[in-house]
Order: structure tokens, then sequence, then C-alpha cells
């Protein structure tokens, strides 16, 4: 892990660090990465995959519309928002 | 070895398809908010579609089970498992910063779809929200969202690469487009963005073992778009390989107005989707008697309805297929037949009415036409009411008013003449009027008889039953 590596591992998650925090970051990433290292190394070839640690299985619901119009409360919720839609920073990709 | 048609200056192209089907479930795939197209915005939205702190995902049956039945539909395996990823970025009409979507365990994995003879394999099939929708052009400095898209379910039918020319890509397409609405777990409108297209597309010397280097093409919406910009990047790949370049792997977006595809590279490096399991939702197991009771929920397959058609209403296999190609059109021929003469309907809905339909690019339930009054049109032409050639011209007319078929004929006073005296009548005043081709034809010249016809015709605005014209003409010539 290098500054620039961090840099756009940063710019994803959209984390706003000082650079001055940089080193200790890296410190931090780099002692996770040996973790994984060490697990990367046993050897689970005989185990199965472990999707989940819970043995549990997923719930699902019945496909019945339970709509309730809440615009209003939820555009008003919103940073900011017309009586139609909520407003964002004009972004064209 | 054998003759490759799908050469193209001597390249093989190899092209798979990504489709995203909007399933027509009542309510989104995590959340209650109705899943509906075309509401005001902003109506449909629910808690979880905005991705509060504290709010959970609860999986609709609904969508399981469409997708199940897609699967079914393509004899592919049923995940016993499925396990719902996160693919995180980050874009205003995406609330929560992720989308749940399916990377290792999809529900549905290796199915096969048959286009033109030809086995093309699925990869697999998953489920995943839709986002909402930005629209840009409200305001000049700033972008509006719309959530009522937002987490409506998505299956994305993903193909191996086993596609070679850009027109199978359209079969394949409209294949899938004919199981989903047969499904009816989608409606596939490509124009309303409820059936979407991405192509991955490279090129490759038939004698090279290893594919070349794949572009992704995105945003293609309709059948006519998918093969233009198919052919569009093979011709702009075989142009750079063959001037000794190196095609970019990357997403290019196809414009429909320049007929072009153009690289969508507009970050500075590589997005990561850091795809993790969900941890909201632990995996979903899928037992047989599920899948069995949905299979016993599901609606007759395309094939399934032509052999019926075929052994049913003895329909030759072509017609069969012509009729069945389509649900609507398969539903509304066995409207029709209930009441009309079964080959007969079959020839007017192959030919002239498939020709209105193509000719105006909407389907049926879009058109004025509907089953009980096409169903009058073709019992007026077997009891002889109008001859074909008028029937024709009723078509027409109910095609663009919608009227009724007994109507047109009256105000138009386009009933057929089959009354013998009056032909009569007409036949000898034109045989009085033609002396010299009566006698032309008396001494051999056989093809007036065409003429003899066309005169009476025209004296009925065809309005003449022809095969009484014939008989009687016959009579006189003689």
């Amino acid at each position: 892990m290098d500054k620039i590596e961090l840099k756009n591992l940063l710019f994803l998650a959209r984390i706003n660090a000082k650079e001055e925090e940089y080193p200790e970051l890296i410190k931090k990433l780099q002692n996770t990465f040996v973790l994984i290292d060490e697990m990367q190394d046993l050897d689970l070839s005989d185990l199965e995959p472990l999707n989940n640690p819970l043995e549990l299985s997923n719930v699902s619901r019945e496909d019945t519309d339970k709509n309730r119009n809440n615009k209003k409360k939820f555009l008003d919720n919103s940073p900011e928002s017309d009586e139609d839609y909520f407003n964002v920073p004009k972004i064209i990709e | 070895m054998a003759q490759n048609d799908s050469l193209i200056k001597g390249w093989q192209p190899v092209i798979g398809l990504e489709v995203h089907v909007q399933l027509m479930t009542n309510t989104k795939l995590f959340s209650p908010a109705k899943n509906q197209f075309g509401e005001d915005a902003n109506t449909l939205v629910d808690l979880i579609d905005l991705g509060l702190p504290g709010v959970l995902p609860v999986l609709n049956e609904g969508a399981m089970k469409q997708g199940i039945k897609f699967g079914l539909a393509t004899n592919a395996k049923i995940a016993e498992t499925m396990i719902f990823d996160r693919k995180n970025y980050f874009y205003p009409d995406l609330p929560k910063g992720y989308q749940i979507t399916q990377l290792h365990y999809p529900i549905v994995r290796d199915g096969i779809v048959e286009v033109n003879g030809k086995k093309i394999r699925i990869h697999q099939a998953h489920l995943e929200e839709d986002a909402g929708k930005s629209i840009h052009d409200k305001y000049e400095d700033k972008s509006v969202i719309d959530l009522n898209r937002s987490g409506v379910p998505l299956l994305e039918i993903v193909s191996e690469p086993d596609i070679r020319s850009a027109s199978e890509a359209v079969d394949y397409l409209k294949k899938i487009h004919q199981i989903i609405t047969y499904l009816d777990i989608s409606d596939g409108n490509m124009s309303q963005g409820s059936m979407r297209c991405d192509a991955n597309v490279s090129i490759m010397k038939p004698e090279d073992k290893e594919f070349g280097i794949r572009a992704e093409i995105k945003n293609i919406n309709s059948f006519k778009f998918v093969e233009k910009a198919i052919n569009f990047e093979i011709r702009r790949q075989i142009k750079i390989l063959e001037a000794n370049g190196v095609v970019e792997q990357e997403t290019r977006l196809y414009d429909s107005i320049k007929d072009e595809t153009r690289s969508m590279r507009t970050k500075e490096f590589a997005n990561d989707y850091r795809y993790f399991p969900c941890p909201d939702l632990v995996p979903t197991n899928i037992s047989k008697d599920f899948i069995e009771s949905v299979r016993k929920d599901m609606d007759e397959l395309p094939e399934e309805k032509q052999e019926r058609f075929i052994s049913t209403y003895n329909l030759n296999e072509y017609d069969a297929g012509v009729i069945c190609a389509d649900k609507q059109i398969a539903n509304f021929f066995e409207e029709v037949v209930k009441d009309a003469d079964i080959q007969l309907a079959a020839k007017w809905i192959i030919g002239d009415l498939n020709a209105l339909l193509n000719k105006h690019d909407i389907n049926l339930a879009e058109s004025k036409i509907d089953a009980t009054n096409f169903s009058e049109l073709i019992q007026k032409i077997t009891d002889k009411t109008i001859s074909g050639k008028i029937a024709k011209e009723v078509l027409e007319e109910i095609w663009a008013t919608g009227t009724k078929v007994s109507e047109v004929i009256d105000s138009k006073g386009m009933q057929q003449i089959s009354d013998e005296g009056e032909l009569e009548n007409i036949i000898e005043t034109i045989l009085n009027e033609n002396n010299d081709q009566v006698n032309a034809y008396k001494s051999g010249k056989d093809k007036l008889f065409g003429f003899f016809v066309g005169q009476v015709m025209k004296a009925t605005q065809g309005k003449a039953n022809p095969g009484l014209v014939n008989e009687l003409l016959k009579k006189k010539l003689s």
C-alpha cells in the first residue's frame, strides 16, 4: 500500500483524509493485509466455502403492495429539493 | 473447414450479451413500494429505497419466482442457495451507495436458448436492484432525482460469448424477449427501458485459439440499434487491428444519432466496485418443493404453444411458428378462430395484419384492431359478403379508425355482388362493348379471358364475386 493506492481507495470510499493522516492510515491498512496474507496461506482445500457465519436461511415476503406515498415528507427531509424531485449537484457521466 | 458465413473481411466476430429485464412484480425487490412505470416522481418510494440508516431489505418472493421461471424456461440450474452481494459505487440515483446484486451465487446458472437451431448458452441470470433516475435538463446548474425506479427488480441475463454476428445477436435478443413475455415476467418494452442490452464484442482470426480483447457497448435500446451498434463496433475493431493497433478493453456508449460507439472513459483510474456479500441478507435457500410449485404456475412456452397450434388447429409448422412468435398474436389468433375459419384467419394474420404491424412498428395491443372485429372480417370473407380484395380495404379502415367491420362494409357499400342476374347484365354489356376482343378470344386468344374479368371488376369497383364472374364469363364466351 503506497500513497497513490491509498488516495485511490479514499476516493472510491469518498473519505476525506488529510495528507498528514496518510502514514497512520497506511500503517493500519498494512496490518490488515498481514492478517489477510496469513489467511491466504492456510490450506483450506478440504473445506466448503463459508458464505455466511450464520446458519440461517433468508426470509422473504409476499409480493403485495404496501405503498404509502410519503413524497413530501421524504423530499422535505433531504438537503435540497423542489416540489417533485431531490436536487443534487450536476453530475453527468 | 466448413464455410463460415459470419466472417467479415476474414475476421470472426465474437459476441456476448447482457440483457437487463425489469420484472413485472407488484412491489420492489427489497421494499414494499409499488413497482410501476410512469407514475408521478418520487411517489413510489419506501424508507428502504432511500437507504436511510437502520432499514433492512426483505426479499420479494414474487421476484424470486419470476427468476426461477426464467431458469426453468431455459433448462438452467436453479441455485439451491443464492447469495446477494453489494456492488459499491457513488452516484446520486443510488442513495444507499451500493446496489444489491448477485455475483458468485446467482439464482440461475447454465441455461440454454435455441436460436435458429443453434444453442446459445446462458452463463447466468441474477437478481438485482435498478437505480433511480437522474434528470439533467430541468435546471441549468443542478440535476434532479426520481427514486420511483430505485429498487425495482431486474433480472440480468448474461450469455456466454456464443454469438457470432450482429444479426444473430438480434435473434438471440428476440428469443429472450419472447421467453420473458411468454412467462409474463416482463413487458420487454425496450423503448421504456424495461429491457436493456449491453453487448460485449471482440474479433479474432478463425484460426486463433483465444478470443480478442473485447469492448462493452452500453445503452442499446432497440432491436435495430443492437445490430447497428455491434456492426459499427466490429468495423471499428477490424480497422484498428488491420493497422496493427490494439483494441482497448473499455466501455463504449452507442450513439444512435451518429450511429457510432465512443469511449466512456472519463475517470482517471479504473473504478473498483468492492463487491462483498450483503450483510443484511443471509444466504437464501431455494427448496425443490418451492421450485416445483413455481413450475406448476408457469404459462405455456413458445415451443409448447406452437406444438399445440399444429395439433389443435392443424396449422403447418411455419404458420404456427409465425403466429406463436408473439404471445399477443397467438392469443389473438385463438380468440379470432373461435368464430372464424382457422386457415383463412391464419393467412390474414400472418400476411396483412403482420404487414401493418411491421409497417407502423407497433404491437397488437397498441393498435386499434381487436379480435372480435378481426374475426368478423374473416367471417365476411368466408360467407362471401366481401371479396379478398375488398377485405384489404376494410382492414385498412378498421386499422385506421377501429370502426366495426359491418359498419365499414355498410357505409361504403362494399358488399360483394353475388347476384347472378345482376352480374349477367354487367357481363352482357361488357361483351357487347368489346366485340373485337370477344372475336379474338373465340378465335383462340385465351389470354383475353383476364381482360374480361378485369373489365367486370372495374365496372363493379372490385365488388363482383370473382368465382361467380369466372363461371359466368366462361358460360357466356363458350
